[in-house]
């Protein structure tokens, strides 16, 4: 090897290539992502969900009054949200977390990814949502129900009164007529399988679909097809008069439906089907703003937000001190009792079940 | 032009065997090479096996209901796809091969279109071809499929039945063999090697699906790919996720085994390009006729993208949907505006293109210079590794690898332009190598002859005649990773969003005017990676041309 000066070159060119190119990169990127720990005001990260929204200024609110400034960061649908939390949890993407819900709240509470935090405004939230959290884990921030919905007119023109129970869906006057969507892909499809399995028991529930599916049940991969594709009521191109979907949907029905001043909605909901689905936020461990982490929680339950969430995500406030806004008052439907199922109950059956209604239904 | 070549003629006839001192360094250059690869492929992928190395895992994986029949949608549906694409191309390939069709070099540039494009803008067109509600499906997955690969099976058909000679079939005819016959025991076992190793190919891209499949698979349509991903990151089961990326590697890894036996049986013709007048009939009009509908075919779903990207309803067209790309919109779960995806897109996509450059020009370098010993090419053999991976397997692998100090980069920005060099590291190698093997070394003997350190003598010969190759290496490697979507979705930061995970997010979107946006980024992310794929082609020309 006479000349190892020109394969040091060589070498040198390609590492020195890549150093830069890298470098160049990284400080393009790190300048716009590190966390400021410098003076100035703070910025804390809030990681939220994709559909995750408040109206504008509701955020800068906080910032005003507390000077801590609030970036957004959606990660996913509730599931992936809290799986990137918990394989992140070493470096967390954010300080709180906004849109675990009861369903995924056992896997969070294993992996320990929240440190607890007992919000000011304790005294003011429901004690129902509260006693799903031990410890103050993490706090209720928002709950709604996932129930089927009918559309008047679609059963009006069949000449069918409206189903009442469980049962009734899986009655040949309603056949084919109900639309569900897959509980592997989707929340609310999920929300009704455990609402099956609440209302049948773990004996029973899967005969029930067997049923539902002998009476022409039409499973879908999303909340979206089942809704404006497939159901009557929220798009031209479906025919179909039953839907899972949630108690606020008539609202929203209303609000952007062809008569916004209308006295009844054009959609109603099966009280009985109902299963409630309850939303935490949390300060995430290894938080460098504790402080200012915990005062977003605070700020997350107030009156503000509480008030704003139930027009900008459709929910209603975990604060039972917040009225109602008027749209829901006259035409959300509120299940007196919801059916449920404990937080570890769902975590320890939730894969096994949903296994098992595959292989029933699809 | 070729002043090289007759100089280095030249001056090896002079020198008689004219042997060329070895480049030194090169030991150096294997032990970093190996380095890397071995970090960044063998580490991640090793943590995946080892996961899955987990009695309950492989027993869950096959004893599962859901999985099993997921593993066989797979199967049957990446073998019809194959079907049907053997079944358009060969036709079309024979007309194109054996007719002086018109327009036949604009038909042969068209028609590979498909293939260049990222699989989430082959989705979102399919998405915008059919209605809202009936647009996924089994049938859209297929279609998409076949129309993403039929443009690869037409040109390597073509190339391959154009070195046939016409006149073994006329020999067949002439002693009596009926026209069938005569294709039966002529054309299709001279065809065989080139259609068996495109058909492999084919079933491998089908087998491993993903943007398309997550894009058109509906409800409870998935491939093993969109398994693994929905194991690991929808219910974090990862030692299923891991058990079924190792099943999936096994099959793959099968059918490679199976075409490589079957390659190294098979004879090679020469090359005669021979083609006949269409004739003056019916039977031309369909000769001419054919080809043109394949290809038209193949542009339709392109169209309507574009089509649906500027119809802003009622019949009108107009920019909106571009325009939209410009805003932050909540609930779509783009932090930034579309448009910035973009930015983040191009600013990973060049990082990971130098990267993987870099590594598979040094890669090619060694393989090329010991061509003759066995352990090189024991060496290239292990580049088709990469490829027969899936990038959601080296997604996966990089999740399970990067968790822990001192290498905890799963969630740092840069892991997702390092899995992309990954990716793309087979494809330049695969460029790269054959283009430096063919360079005569007798060149640089003569150029060190003449007083040049070998280093020099190959930047003076080696770099130069491999320019156009390295190009269009290069070129590749960034459109690769312009559209890569499976292993990125795993990795990327939720204010690191790329073009094809933005492109799925807006299309899954419940209101119109976001899908529209959508669409408007397919467009542009098509576009871009076309401008490369031009680009990188012009300039292969200028290298050759200089």
């Amino acid at each position: 090897m006479p000349t190892t000066r020109n394969c040091s070159r060589w070498t040198g060119l390609l590492l020195c290539s890549l150093t830069v190119a890298t470098l160049a990169t990284h400080a393009a990127s790190v300048s716009a992502r590190l966390p400021n720990t410098a003076a100035g005001p703070a910025t804390i990260t809030l990681v939220a969900y994709d559909s995750f929204a408040l109206s504008k200024g509701v955020l800068e609110g906080f910032t005003a009054r507390t000077g801590v400034k609030v970036k957004v960061l959606t990660n996913g649908d509730t599931g992936e949200l809290v799986n990137k939390a918990i394989l992140t949890k070493d470096r967390p993407l954010g300080d709180v977390l906004w849109g675990i819900d009861n369903t995924f709240l056992d896997r969070a509470l294993r992996e320990k990814i929240f440190a607890p935090y007992a919000s000011t405004n304790r005294a003011a939230l429901r004690p129902d949502l509260l006693a799903l959290v031990p410890n103050n884990i993490v706090t209720p921030v928002d709950y709604g129900d996932v129930c089927v919905n009918y559309d008047r007119a679609a059963l009006a023109k069949r000449g069918l009164a409206a189903p009442k129970t469980m049962e009734d869906m899986a009655d040949p006057r309603y056949r084919n007529q109900l639309v569900v969507e897959n509980p592997a892909t989707s929340s609310p499809g999920l929300a009704f399988l455990l609402a099956t399995v609440a209302h049948f028991g773990t004996a029973h529930w899967l005969d029930y679909w067997k049923q539902l599916k002998a009476n022409g049940v039409l499973v879908v991969n999303g909340w979206t097809e089942a809704y404006e594709t497939w159901f009557a009521g929220g798009g031209k191109s479906g025919d179909r008069a039953l839907v899972v979907s949630y108690a606020s949907s008539p609202p929203v029905g209303v609000l952007y439906g062809a008569d916004p001043k209308a006295k009844v909605a054009p959609t109603g909901v099966v009280e009985s089907t109902c299963f409630r689905q309850t939303e935490f936020a949390g300060v995430l461990r290894g938080t460098t703003h504790p402080v200012e982490a915990r005062q977003l929680v605070d700020f997350l339950t107030s009156d503000v937000v509480q008030t704003d969430l139930q027009l900008s995500m459709f929910v209603f406030p975990a604060n039972r001190n917040v009225a109602l806004v008027k749209l829901f008052s006259d035409f959300a439907a509120r299940p007196a009792r919801p059916l449920t199922l404990s937080p570890s109950t769902i975590a320890n059956n939730r894969d096994r079940w949903i296994d098992r209604w595959t292989s029933a239904v699809v | 032009m070729d002043r090289p070549v007759d100089l280095g003629r030249r001056l090896s006839g002079r020198e008689g065997a004219g042997r060329a001192r070895a480049l030194p360094g090169l030991t150096a250059i294997s032990a970093i090479v190996g380095a890397t690869l071995a970090l960044l492929y063998a580490w991640p992928i090793s943590h995946v096996v080892s996961r899955s190395l987990h009695w309950r895992a492989f027993a869950e994986v096959f004893g599962n209901h859901r999985l099993r029949s997921v593993a066989w949608f797979t199967l049957w549906q990446a073998l019809l796809s194959t079907a049907l694409v053997v079944a358009i191309a060969l036709p079309t390939a024979g007309i194109l091969a054996r007719y002086r069709v018109p327009g036949r070099r604009l038909l042969m540039a068209l028609v590979s279109v498909p293939f260049t494009l990222p699989t989430v803008v082959v989705g979102a067109a399919f998405l915008a071809l059919a209605p809202f509600g009936h647009r996924q499906g089994v049938a859209p997955v297929i279609a998409a499929h076949v129309f993403f690969n039929v443009g690869l099976m037409i040109r390597a058909l073509t190339n391959a039945w154009e070195r046939i000679d016409p006149r073994f079939m006329d020999a067949a005819r002439t002693l009596g063999a009926g026209r069938a016959r005569a294709w039966r025991a002529i054309t299709l076992p001279l065809l065989g090697n080139s259609l068996a190793a495109t058909s492999a190919l084919v079933f491998i891209l089908c087998f491993t699906s993903f943007g398309v499949v997550v894009l058109l698979g509906g409800a409870g349509r998935s491939t093993l790919d969109v398994e693994i991903y929905r194991q690991a990151l929808q219910l974090l089961r990862l030692d299923r996720a891991a058990a079924i990326s190792v099943v999936q590697l096994v099959a793959i890894g099968g059918v490679l085994v199976l075409l490589s036996r079957r390659a190294a049986s098979a004879p090679s013709g020469s090359t005669t390009a021979l083609r006949r007048a269409v004739p003056n009939s019916f039977v031309g009009a369909a000769i001419i006729v054919g080809p043109v509908v394949v290809v038209s075919l193949t542009l339709v779903p392109l169209v309507t993208l574009f089509r649906r990207s500027i119809d802003v309803g009622d019949g009108r067209y107009g920019m909106a949907a571009y325009r939209g790309l410009l805003h932050v919109r909540q609930g779509t779960g783009l932090i930034h505006s579309p448009i910035a995806s973009v930015v983040t897109s191009l600013r990973i996509a060049s990082l990971a293109a130098v990267l993987a450059f870099a590594m598979g020009l040094s890669f090619a370098v060694v393989v090329a210079a010991r061509a003759t010993s066995r352990a090189a090419r024991r060496l290239e053999l292990l580049t088709t590794l990469p490829l027969g991976t899936s990038a959601v397997m080296l997604g996966l692998g990089f999740l399970l690898a990067f968790a822990r100090s001192p290498v905890a980069w799963r969630s740092s920005w840069f892991a997702v332009p390092l899995v992309q060099a990954v990716v793309c590291f087979p494809f330049v190698v695969r460029i790269v190598t054959p283009a430096l093997r063919s360079i005569d070394p007798a060149l640089r003997s003569a150029a060190q002859t003449l007083g040049a350190s070998p280093w020099r003598a190959w930047r003076w010969i080696d770099a130069r005649l491999g320019a156009p190759a390295f190009a269009t290496a290069a070129a590749t490697a960034f459109a690769v990773a312009l559209g890569e979507f499976g292993a990125t979705t795993f990795l990327a930061r939720p204010d690191g969003m790329t073009m094809p995970m933005a492109i799925v997010r807006l299309s899954a979107h419940p209101g119109s005017a976001v899908r529209a946006q959508g669409t408007a980024l397919a467009v542009l992310l098509g576009a871009l990676t076309m401008l490369t794929v031009l680009l990188a082609d012009r300039a292969a020309t200028a290298f050759t041309r200089s």
